[in-house]
């Protein structure tokens, strides 16, 4: 028997001895196995793949002047790939299946009645080919909350990868995160 | 008799069937084609779609936020009719330039981009903020995502872009929306928001 280069499927060469229904048995056999393998299923995953939001949807977290903390969450709106375990870290999201990840993330800082300074908002990884692969800043203000944002693509290649925020700020006394999230999902 | 395999029924012959290679190979080839058209069918796009807004949208002095609205559609999916049955686009078609909400048709997790150029505001406009944030059937609580800016009166810049993403969980039917808010120390100056964009991908189930 012999094989076709790019996908295996079987046939009978000359030499091989007449069976034809086994043989045909065979080739719709790994014809039936193929299509299921790299057609249907990945399609259909490809409208399910992992995703998750977590965030902070109650109370403030202090944030240190010159300090780079990380951000806590709350709670998760969803999950579908064990990313969030909110018993084992209030800060990881962690990336269980490889891939090419949209990511959006935000922040909304706390006015204190003074502007100075400015808060930088970075999202941060654990492996990849870039650690920081995105970061976004703003000015403060004394009255008005400061909200940043970021959104990028990442690609995780050696999981689990564990992606955290953290925010950092030069104001010169402590402020408050309040509202924050991360989204997280699989687009390749 | 001839068997098939399990997955797509593709058949073939067993022992004690009329020898009849070309028959029993034409009656597979014609099963292989009419799955893999089947396939090819299936094989299109989630649910996705980009408006766009043209029109400037302009807050008035007497107001503090105002929802962005949508004049063209960049595009807006079909979604495989092997997943959904034969089901509608992705959102509600835009054919009213005022639409300032935007209907998914679909439930489940939709990753959600908006962005948009905010003119300069003088000082004297006494503007101390303008954000940008997401509503989901008319309210931004809970909170979803927000960007902000106070540096709205740099004189070398002509606009300021601002642009936020969300994750969000929606059922089919839901209203999305993207809009612009603005703080004022005093006055009653107008802030205008020029081009934007809105992107919607149902991710997940």
């Amino acid at each position: 028997m012999g094989n076709t280069p790019e996908r295996n499927y079987p046939y009978p060469e000359y030499a091989t001895a007449n069976n034809a229904p086994a043989q045909i048995q065979s080739f719709a056999t790994a014809v039936d196995t193929d299509i299921l393998s790299f057609l249907q299923q990945p399609r259909q995953a490809a409208n399910a793949y992992p995703s998750a939001r977590v965030w902070r949807a109650v109370g403030n977290q202090a944030i240190a002047n010159n300090t780079s903390v990380t951000l806590t969450y709350t709670a998760e709106t969803f999950d579908n790939n064990s990313f969030f375990d909110i018993g084992v870290s209030t800060t990881n999201v962690v990336v269980n299946t490889a891939g090419v990840y949209l990511i959006g993330c935000s922040v909304t800082m706390q006015a204190d009645g003074s502007a100075t300074g400015a808060a930088a908002l970075i999202l941060m990884s654990s492996g990849a080919l870039v650690q920081n692969p995105i970061g976004t800043s703003r000015d403060l203000h004394a009255t008005r909350d400061t909200s940043l944002s970021g959104t990028t693509l990442h690609r995780v290649i050696t999981t689990p990868e564990t992606l955290t925020m953290f925010v950092r700020h030069n104001h010169g006394a402590g402020l408050n995160a309040a509202f924050a999230q991360m989204s997280v999902t699989r687009i390749a | 008799m001839p068997a098939s395999t399990p997955n797509f029924l593709l058949p073939y012959p067993v022992p004690g069937d009329p020898a009849d290679v070309p028959t029993a190979l034409e009656t597979l080839a014609e099963q292989i084609d009419l799955v893999l058209k089947d396939q090819e069918a299936c094989a299109v796009p989630r649910p996705m779609a980009q408006f766009l807004g043209t029109v400037p949208n302009i807050i008035p002095g007497t107001a503090t936020t105002g929802l962005f609205t949508w004049q063209l559609t960049d595009f807006n999916t079909t979604p495989s009719p092997c997943v959904f049955a034969d089901g509608p686009p992705a959102v509600e078609p835009v054919v009213d330039a005022a639409t300032n909400q935007l209907r998914v048709n679909y439930s489940g997790l939709w990753f959600i981009f908006g962005t948009v150029q905010v003119e300069r505001t003088v000082p004297a406009s006494n503007i101390d903020d303008i954000a940008v944030e997401f509503t989901l059937n008319g309210s931004t609580t809970p909170h979803w995502a927000r960007s902000s800016t106070h540096n709205v009166t740099t004189g070398g810049d002509t606009t300021h872009l601002l642009d936020a993403s969300v994750c969000m969980t929606l059922a089919a039917g839901d209203l999305v929306g993207f809009r612009g808010a603005v703080a004022r120390s005093a006055g009653a100056a107008p802030v205008t928001f020029n081009s934007r964009s809105i992107t919607l991908l149902r991710m997940a189930p």
